[in-house]
């Protein structure tokens, strides 16, 4: 993905298809689109922050072993965090929890801190950039597992606390149900990435 | 040993620790969690059997379910646990009841994704693959832990 010089940072899942497998099967709704988005997020954030420091003190061949070792345990320690927020969503999103760890998102953040400086050709901060991706991940996610519930399913599963999700019917039928399959998933992303492309061509920016 | 294999050891044993550290913090975290589940799951099947105390009994490896818990409703002992099923893009957290004998007494419905589920067991088993085997583990268990208990 390139990066232009007015500081402009495509979205990594439309414009980069980033991290889109799990996303479209972990994303079936508004809260595990929220909640796979939050971790995604928080995970590649935080290896952004913490690694570059820490280069410092790894030598260059546990570089890479150590990163992956961080950030497992981010990825376990959101899972856990989750579990504890709620038991009902940790089990809907079930292993993609711990896949966190090597999701799209953070190996790309991994990459972009892997570097010796702290900024990029185009002079953008890499943790402005990692920080940017972070939050596009996070708003893509619960955007596209609300549209997915709320099409397919006709309700909003809202992420509140306790053994169950609160639950918002907002139709009595369930209109489009293939949406909340992976199938749909992908059905629902492609026309985002079309949607997506068409309104940056409009602008005049390229997002790859 | 030259200085350059010495340097090289002390180097692995420095990201050797700092790993462990990140280990044990990644450990008492997930002990602290399983603490917070089993309160909740054992909260969330007393309310819905509108049962009373309820209590660890066993930790189980099965993918499905982990925890059985003892429940006292109207004088009567009764064993919980909370399933998570699913299959064919739907998923469910069940809370299934049965008697120390291991005889299935009430199901009840405590998360569901795709489908709405009144708690009736062919409806579950139709919808969900798995529901007899693990129905039937759960009561095995749950037997095991009564004979245990007694």
């Amino acid at each position: 993905m390139s990066f232009q010089k007015e500081g402009f940072v495509p979205n990594p899942v439309l414009a980069g298809l980033i991290g889109i497998c799990p996303l479209v099967v972990a994303a079936k709704s508004l809260a595990e689109g929220a909640a796979y988005g939050l971790g995604a997020a928080l995970c590649a954030f935080l290896l952004g922050l913490l690694i570059p420091p820490a280069r410092v003190f790894l030598p260059d061949r546990l570089q890479a072993p150590a990163s992956l070792a961080l950030s497992a345990a981010l990825a376990l320690i959101y899972g856990f965090c989750l579990e504890m927020y709620s038991s009902a969503l940790a089990a809907r999103l079930w292993i993609y929890l711990p896949l966190l760890a090597v999701s799209g998102l953070s190996l790309v953040a991994l990459r972009l801190s892997s570097s010796a400086s702290r900024s990029g050709p185009d002079g953008q901060s890499r943790l402005a950039v990692i920080a940017m991706q972070a939050a596009w991940f996070l708003v893509t996610s619960t955007c596209v597992g609300a549209a997915r519930e709320l099409l397919g399913l006709g309700t909003l599963t809202i992420p509140t606390t306790g053994p169950s999700l609160s639950r918002i019917a907002v139709a009595d039928i369930a209109p489009l149900r293939i949406l909340v399959t992976p199938a749909g998933g992908f059905i629902l992303l492609g026309f985002l990435v079309a949607l997506y492309r068409v309104t940056l061509r409009a602008s005049g920016r390229k997002g790859l | 040993m030259t200085a350059n294999r010495r340097e090289n050891l002390v180097e692995n044993l420095a990201v050797a620790a700092s790993v462990g550290v990140l280990v044990l913090l990644v450990a008492a975290l997930s002990l602290v969690a399983r603490a917070g589940t089993t309160v909740q799951e054992g909260s969330s099947l007393a309310v819905s059997c509108s049962g009373s105390s309820p209590q660890l009994v066993l930790e189980v490896d099965d993918p499905a379910f982990e925890r059985i818990f003892s429940l006292r409703k109207d004088s009567d002992n009764l064993y919980g646990t909370v399933v998570s099923l699913r299959g064919n893009g739907a998923s469910a957290l069940v809370g299934a009841f049965y008697s120390p004998q291991g005889e299935l007494r009430e199901l009840h419905i405590l998360d569901s994704f795709g489908d709405r589920l009144s708690g009736d067991e062919r409806e579950l088993a139709s919808r969900f693959p798995d529901t007899e085997r693990v129905l039937a583990h759960a009561a095995e268990s749950i037997r095991g832990a009564a004979r245990k208990g007694e």
